[in-house]
């Protein structure tokens, strides 16, 4: 013991005066700030609207008609992915279907295509000038139109191809995490195999089949890229031709407004039926379910299999190969619009990183302050999550235009769309990480006199570093991804990936579009898989 | 001189139907070890979180050091309060090597300075050599060190343990618990332990505070807690204890096996109840005796044994396990009871 006598009693350091534990200042300044990055844009939009309707820009006739598209095509494409999903769902996780594992990693990747690739690729495959319609009148010799993926029919069959894993993925989580005690009670009740599912397994799977159909529903709903491509006249299209074609701002606000309607009213029904279910309950030995023999069925239910996999995964991906063409050709391509590609990579790194800060910022803030601002600050953002692009791209042209000009038209107004889009993915995210954190840990650092910011610095941020790296991913590839708010709000000659293959299908270059939706499935693919790697490994 | 003060402490955490702490007055005088002793749930960490500032009690005041840090007018945020906390899972930074853990808390002090005073109380836990390991690299013994030394090198002015050696093989705790004992002396270190333990209490503590739902039962010197327990409730979880029923008589109190001191100064003819140690009670086998022998603890160094008296009162024995009395055997008692505690009848 080189301890010289006693240590004194007297604390090493003097004691600093009493004050709040969060520097009110900062929590403030955040709560503000996320205030002003999310609600005026919509406020000013509902302003725009109300001037609007007084001019009457719209007709109620018109505006139903719309209303009556979107909903349909929305519900429509709900119930086609919600026949691709279950089927697939089943037969993945509960039987001894052929390749089972391969065909449950595969079944997602229709995630990592967005819906505007997959209309793109259909469009290259079955519209008016597709590789079909081309073979078919070389083959009989006439030039004539076989098929045409074109209209209504066509958004409702892209929309489920590539939102069904949505539903997919929690309902094969559900089937996988019911305990199959519970059917075999039922069989030992006298219940057959159908009648068990039908009577047992498939209530117990109403709330997953909900939940996904919900976010299927909610997608389609909002989404601009397929429907525009595809020539559907829905809500978001309708916003986008009034604002670029016929520059009618006031009519685009109101649509936008009826638009940001629907959708609050289909997230308010989201959150009532979800809270008063409660989800399958996995017990304390989650055993899994024995597979189901399939026999001589086996083979036809591989059948289906692949072809819901064909339909999302392979026929897509062929096509843009296909239409690729050659490596010396893809070369070429990404030689000429190589500046796209830098700015894609470059703005989706800027806000992943902001959004990653902004998360960890937050996600702390928020645990300190009282629930109710919490909660309110986390609804904001949620906000912002559940705004349409196309409306959000609109809110900000509104605003932006009006009274921040010098933001307006640069870089910097992509960056805050993409912060409004995804900035609850980050914050939900280290949320998740912070509150699997041992609170003594915390406790620990502030008995031990350490500041919020040092506790933050030395003790939160590098427990949760994986998960950070894990938002930034996320962050990074929905943000690669985003065409609608990017179409409406780019810089002139900034164009991204997203927006070189729109503009690419509209006018009907598919072997262009495809390279560069290669490109950015490529792009977000890597990040994916680090993300997946991480959760393998219990990090995130 | 009194260097913690509890005046009136009410504390009720949001949604629930109890106080947590109600009206708690509690003091620990400087350089002493108050040991803070009930069942789980009693809220006896709830008061080490209030002397920390993780929780804020609704009425009531804390002082530490003569200076206010928690009444009507007063706050004083955790990092300022000059508290060092031992938790129950040490809660050392998992991504910080053994150094930068004793390290943390010592922020403000120059780098050489720092270096030093991490050298010096790793070696008095007795961990030097072991500055660059990780948390994880540690047995459960090790770990503590750290987390005590981490605690200790701020100089705090007081040391809070929260059952600190609950998560320690039994045969590590003993030996734990009597390094820490020896380094809370030698650094003339205040300290409040929170335990379940009455032995670790009694082991390691100059005075014991047992609280039952928030309450403070009593707080006493270990002896006074074992052997004069103000309540029934002290008197049965700090040891075995019986309550054989009596009456006071001609200013005696009259019970089945035997006669003793009024010690409690009750009234004649209320019914009373004594309390009796099995420590206390003697048995002699005996042939038509008044009690029986209905069941036997083998407890090593001892045996306990549970006897029925002709009431149908029970009455247990501890007697060295050298000679063994059969269940059935018909025995004498014989009551040393060094104190006599009594209650009014429950």
């Amino acid at each position: 013991m080189t301890q010289a006598g006693p240590l004194t009693l007297a604390p090493a350091t003097p004691l600093a005066p009493a004050s709040g534990w969060l520097p009110r200042i900062g929590t403030l300044a955040l709560l503000v700030g996320v205030g002003l990055l999310v609600l005026p844009p919509l406020l000013y939009l509902a302003a725009a609207a109300v001037k609007a309707g007084e001019l009457g820009a719209v007709t109620i006739g018109s505006l139903a008609g719309l209303a009556f598209t979107t909903l349909s095509l929305a519900t429509l494409a709900t119930i086609w992915a919600m026949l691709l999903a279950l089927p697939l769902a089943w037969l993945v996780i509960r039987t001894d279907l052929p390749f089972r594992t391969l065909c449950r990693w595969l079944a997602v990747i229709p995630l990592a295509i967005p819906s505007y690739i997959g209309a793109m690729s259909y469009i290259a495959l079955l519209g008016p000038v597709g590789s079909v319609n081309t073979w078919l009148s070389a083959l009989l010799g006439t030039p004539q139109q076989w098929v045409n993926i074109y209209g209504f029919w066509g958004g409702v069959f892209v929309l489920g191809v590539f939102t069904y894993p949505y539903i997919f993925l929690l309902v094969s989580a559900a089937l996988e995490a019911t305990n199959p005690a519970v059917e075999e009670t039922a069989r030992s009740l006298g219940d057959s195999p159908l009648g068990v599912f039908r009577r047992v397994t498939l209530p117990m799977l109403r709330p997953s089949m909900l939940a996904g159909g919900l976010l299927a529903f909610l997608y389609a709903l909002s989404d601009f890229g397929s429907p525009s491509l595809l020539r559907v006249q829905v809500f978001t299209t309708a916003i986008y031709h009034q604002l670029n074609t016929r520059f009618d701002q006031a009519a685009a606000a109101m649509l936008s407004f009826v638009l940001v309607l629907i959708t609050i009213a289909v997230l308010i029904g989201q959150h009532m039926l979800l809270h008063r279910r409660s989800y399958v309950t996995i017990t304390g030995t989650a055993r899994l379910a024995r597979p189901l023999h399939l026999g001589r069925w086996r083979w036809p239910a591989a059948l289906l299999a692949g072809m819901v996999l064909s339909l999302s995964v392979f026929i897509p991906l062929g096509v843009l190969l296909a239409q690729t063409g050659s490596l010396s050709h893809f070369l070429e391509v990404v030689r000429e619009q190589g500046d796209y590609i830098k700015n894609s990579l470059l703005i989706a790194g800027l806000a992943a990183t902001l959004a990653a800060i902004l998360g960890l910022l937050i996600a702390f803030t928020a645990r300190h302050t009282p629930p109710r601002i919490g909660a309110l600050q986390s609804g904001t953002i949620q906000i912002g999550y559940a705004i349409p692009g196309t409306v959000l791209g609109l809110s900000l042209i509104l605003l932006y235009n009006t009274y921040i000009p010098w933001l307006y038209g640069t870089v910097g107004v992509l960056v805050v769309a993409y912060l409004i889009r995804f900035l609850t993915q980050s914050v939900q995210g280290v949320d998740a990480a912070l509150t699997g954190i041992n609170p003594h840990l915390e406790e620990a650092a502030r008995s031990l006199a350490a500041s919020p910011w040092r506790v933050l610095r030395r003790v939160l941020a590098p427990l949760v570093r994986p998960t950070l790296f894990a938002v930034w991913a996320l962050v990074f590839i929905s943000a690669m991804k985003e065409l609608d708010a990017t179409l409406l709000l780019r810089p002139a000659g900034f164009d991204t990936l997203p927006v070189r293959v729109y503009i690419h299908t509209v006018e009907a270059e598919y072997a262009r579009a495809a390279v560069m939706a290669l490109l950015l499935i490529a792009f977000t693919a890597l990040p994916w898989m680090v993300v997946a790697r991480l959760r393998e490994k219990k990090l995130v | 001189m009194t260097l913690i003060e509890l005046s009136q402490v009410s504390l009720t955490y949001p949604h629930a139907a109890a106080p947590a702490l109600s009206d708690l007055t509690l003091a620990v005088e400087e350089g002493a070890t108050l040991s803070i002793l009930g069942p789980s749930g009693c809220g006896k960490t709830t008061v080490l979180r209030a002397i920390a500032g993780f929780e804020r009690p609704q009425t009531g005041a804390i002082t530490i050091a003569g200076r206010p840090v928690c009444d009507a007018a007063h706050w004083v945020v955790p990092e300022e309060r000059g508290v060092g906390m031992v938790f129950q899972d040490y809660a050392l930074f998992p991504h910080l090597t053994v150094a930068e853990n004793v390290a943390f808390g010592l922020q403000r002090l120059e780098k050489a300075a720092a270096a030093r005073t991490v050298a010096q109380t790793l070696d008095l836990v007795g961990l030097s050599g072991f500055e660059d390991r990780y948390p994880h690299e540690l047995s459960g013994g090790q770990q503590q060190r750290v987390a005590l030394a981490r605690a200790l090198a701020p100089k705090p002015i007081v040391l809070l343990l929260d059952e600190p050696f609950s998560n320690l093989d039994p045969d590590m705790r003993g030996q734990m618990r009597e390094e820490v004992e020896d380094i809370l002396r030698l650094t003339c270190t205040t300290s409040v332990l929170v335990t379940h333990d009455h032995d670790e209490a009694f082991a390691m503590a100059d005075r014991v505070a047992v609280l039952n739902h928030g309450r403070l039962e009593q707080v006493d010197t270990p002896e006074a807690i074992y052997h004069t327990p103000a309540t029934p409730f002290v008197a049965n979880f700090v040891g075995q204890a019986d309550f054989l029923l009596g009456r006071v008589d001609n200013g005696k109190l009259h019970t089945e096996v035997g006669i003793f001191e009024n010690v409690g100064g009750h009234p004649a003819g209320v019914a009373v109840e004594i309390m009796i140690r099995p420590d206390d009670v003697h048995i002699v086998p005996a042939s038509p005796g008044g009690a029986r022998i209905v069941g036997r603890q083998f407890r090593g160094s001892e045996n306990l044994y549970t006897m029925l008296l002709p009431s149908g009162q029970h009455l247990h024995s501890s007697e060295s396990s050298t000679t063994v009395y059969p269940v059935g055997t018909l025995v004498d008692l014989k009551i040393v009871a060094t104190h006599i505690v009594t209650f009014a009848k429950r």
